[in-house]
């Protein structure tokens, strides 16, 4: 196997973790829905509100931000300004992409690391939400470490592809074949106009 | 190095990045995490940024309200309420001079009570209106001015993701943000659509007059196309005001209620409009009234709602969509809340409140300036990351000069919104473009016909935020007789 296969299978190995835990956001955010319409009518009409759905209701947020992280970067839809980018030519183009990737990759990457660390030491200790029922806080807490995690990997791959072209524009000057080495899938245009 | 000016060249930083096109979200993160080690040379401060504020942003139950109103615009866009709106409108007040671009408006209205996003709002009302409004021979750039003059409203009436996202970087109240844009938003509403007459009574040919008048009947029905989003909204709106909902409840009842809607939708239509889509399926030249002599203009015909409902895969998009957005929401604001920490640990906002508050400007010209900077910054930004890098120091000036926040925040949202329908990046004309150029209709529209035909609006909307300004009530009337 040479490297560019390794290459496309790490991709597709990546795309399926993305899409996966998009498809995992995405199903939380129809729970949060049934939970709080749940909440509501068993406060207003049963009188019997859904324990803790102040606090479920929080942690899911943040899986379902977390979880989606990741799938922006690859749908490239995470905010930029483009105003001077789009006005460049391809290779300095490529250039700033790999400027704004690296930093996706150092800061989440941090994150990362960071997050880890405190999210360990509080599955460690036990760490709960006290109330009628304790709900431990390190699944939502690892929900940060995931998508930091996947969001720094997701940068990394668009960071790899980004290279790949930049060495392509290098060599045939006015050629802009985004993520032709690596095999990403067609229609994700790495700049979108 | 004085604290003070680690802020500022955090700032210059902020925008620097950004214009080399950092995403926003990261270009805020860097910032606060370098500036923070640069200024204290403590590595261990610094990271202590990335390690809690990640979780504490997102932490929060009254920020999940952001995913559940976004799908609630979903369900509400697959209910087909857009396209019924418009419907109702027209054969209400299609009679009108420039009709159908009031229409437009007030489809609009009801549309960003749904939905809390302009861009969406131009996309889709192009798609509905672009083409109606051509078959009656109105100008296409004024056309095209409305519905992307409209598309404001999206931000103005609540569920508004900008609201949202103004009080989670401030600390205020998401709920009394939302109900203090319903005034705001009514004022736009009546101001476009005064002006719209002026315009087309003035000049007929760019918004030629209908001549047809639908009975009541036929009214009556097209408006039973919308009580049900009606309902819906009147519920939630009433309900956060009166305190039975939090936000995030009304975000949820707001999205189960778009659900049943969507869901019902494709009966609604099969049993209440069926004629009414066979007539517009049969829409030759033979249906005009002999009588109509000038007759360009065809009689409205029942709007077809291109295949309404929901389906799984419709379904399944939905939530992604809102998993997304939020996503890229708070990919935003997580990097806010580091910028702000960083920000507030170099004293440049109390520093500046001290500054203002000694140089004894008047009030109201500080409050202008402000405004200026954010239709100007509008030009060229995205509101969510204007925001999120000035609020951490415009408010605490704002506090500190003792003027209403919640008026402040009308104004500043309404600002924006001035900015995003004036060159160079004005994104609702951008959208409006980009999706008239795919049809028939918007075939070889450029930015600069959209610009003309905004062009009215700017003034009126200019005269919306001078109203807003010397009238606070309609801004704070509502939100300070609210529950809690």
């Amino acid at each position: 196997m040479d490297l560019q296969t390794v290459g496309r299978y790490l991709g597709r190995a990546l795309g399926w973790a993305v899409n996966t835990s998009a498809f995992g956001a995405a199903s939380i955010v129809v729970i949060l829905m049934a939970m709080v319409v749940a909440d509501i009518f068993g406060r207003k009409v049963l009188n019997k509100p859904v324990p803790m759905s102040y606090e479920v209701g929080a942690f899911m947020l943040v899986f379902i931000v977390f979880l989606g992280l990741a799938y922006s970067q690859r749908q490239k839809a995470h905010i930029r300004v483009e105003i001077l980018t789009l006005r460049m030519p391809p290779k300095i183009r490529a250039a700033m992409d790999l400027v704004a990737y690296t930093l996706g990759i150092a800061i989440y990457g941090l994150i990362f690391y960071e997050t880890f660390k405190w999210s360990y030491h509080s599955y460690e200790i036990g760490e709960y939400v006290a109330g009628l029922v304790n709900i431990p806080k390190w699944p939502s807490q690892f929900a940060v470490v995931f998508g930091s995690l996947l969001i720094s990997l997701q940068f990394l791959s668009d960071w790899v592809i980004r290279v790949a072209d930049f060495v392509v524009l290098l060599r045939e000057p006015g050629q802009a074949t985004a993520g032709s080495l690596v095999g990403e899938p067609a229609g994700e245009p790495a700049t979108p106009d | 190095m004085d604290d003070l000016y680690w802020g500022i060249i955090g700032f210059v930083a902020v925008l620097s990045l950004m214009v080399l096109g950092v995403h926003v979200g990261l270009a805020l993160a860097a910032t606060g995490f370098i500036g923070m080690f640069a200024m204290t040379g403590k590595l261990s401060l610094a990271l202590a940024l990335f390690t809690t504020t990640p979780y504490s942003t997102t932490n929060v139950y009254a920020f999940a309200i952001l995913p559940l109103f976004i799908i609630m615009g979903l369900f509400a866009m697959h209910a087909g309420l857009s396209a019924r709106a418009f419907d109702a409108a027209y054969k209400w007040v299609g009679r009108l001079p420039g009709g159908m671009a009031i229409a437009t408006t007030w489809a609009n209205a009801m549309f960003a009570a749904c939905t809390g996003s302009s861009v969406v709002a131009c996309a889709v009302f192009t798609r509905i209106s672009l083409p109606e409004m051509d078959r009656r021979g109105y100008d296409k750039a004024f056309a095209c001015g409305t519905i992307a003059a409209a598309g404001m409203l999206g931000m103005l009436i609540p569920p508004s993701a900008l609201m949202i996202v103004y009080g989670i970087l401030t600390e205020q109240s998401i709920g009394k943000l939302l109900i203090a844009g319903v005034g705001p938003g009514i004022l736009l509403t009546i101001i476009f659509t005064l002006g719209i007459v002026v315009v087309a009574a003035r000049n007929p040919q760019r918004a030629p007059r209908a001549e047809y008048a639908p009975p009541l009947l036929e009214r009556l029905k097209a408006t039973i196309g919308v009580v049900g989003i009606v309902v819906l909204v009147v519920g939630i709106i009433a309900g956060m005001y009166t305190g039975i909902f939090t936000p995030t409840e009304a975000g949820a009842a707001g999205a189960a209620g778009a659900l049943v809607l969507a869901l019902l939708a494709p009966l609604m239509e099969r049993w209440i409009f069926r004629s009414d889509a066979a007539a517009a399926a049969s829409d030759t030249p033979a249906a005009i009234p002999a009588d109509s002599v000038p007759g360009p203009i065809a009689p409205p015909a029942g709007v077809v709602v291109e295949n309404p409902g929901l389906n799984w895969e419709r379904f399944s998009q939905a939530m992604k969509e809102a998993a997304q957005t939020s996503a890229l929401v708070f990919f935003i604001l997580i990097g806010a809340m580091i910028f702000a920490r960083f920000l507030v640990l170099t004293g440049l906002p109390g520093e500046f409140v001290d500054a203002v508050n000694a140089a004894s400007i008047p009030t109201m010209l500080i409050m202008i300036l402000f405004l200026i900077m954010y239709v100007f910054l509008g030009m060229f930004q995205d509101s969510i990351s204007m925001m999120s890098i000035t609020l951490p120091i415009v408010d605490p000036i704002i506090t500190g000069l003792g003027i209403d926040r919640v008026y402040f925040a009308m104004l500043v949202i309404m600002s924006i919104e001035i900015g995003l329908i004036t060159p160079p990046v004005g994104l609702n004309v951008y959208t409006v473009r980009s999706v008239a150029v795919q049809m028939k209709e918007g075939e070889g529209m450029t930015l600069e016909d959209i610009f003309r035909g905004i062009l009215p609006f700017f003034f009126l909307s200019i005269v919306a935020l001078i109203i807003l300004i010397a009238v606070p009530p309609i801004s704070t009337y509502l939100p300070s007789k609210m529950f809690g």
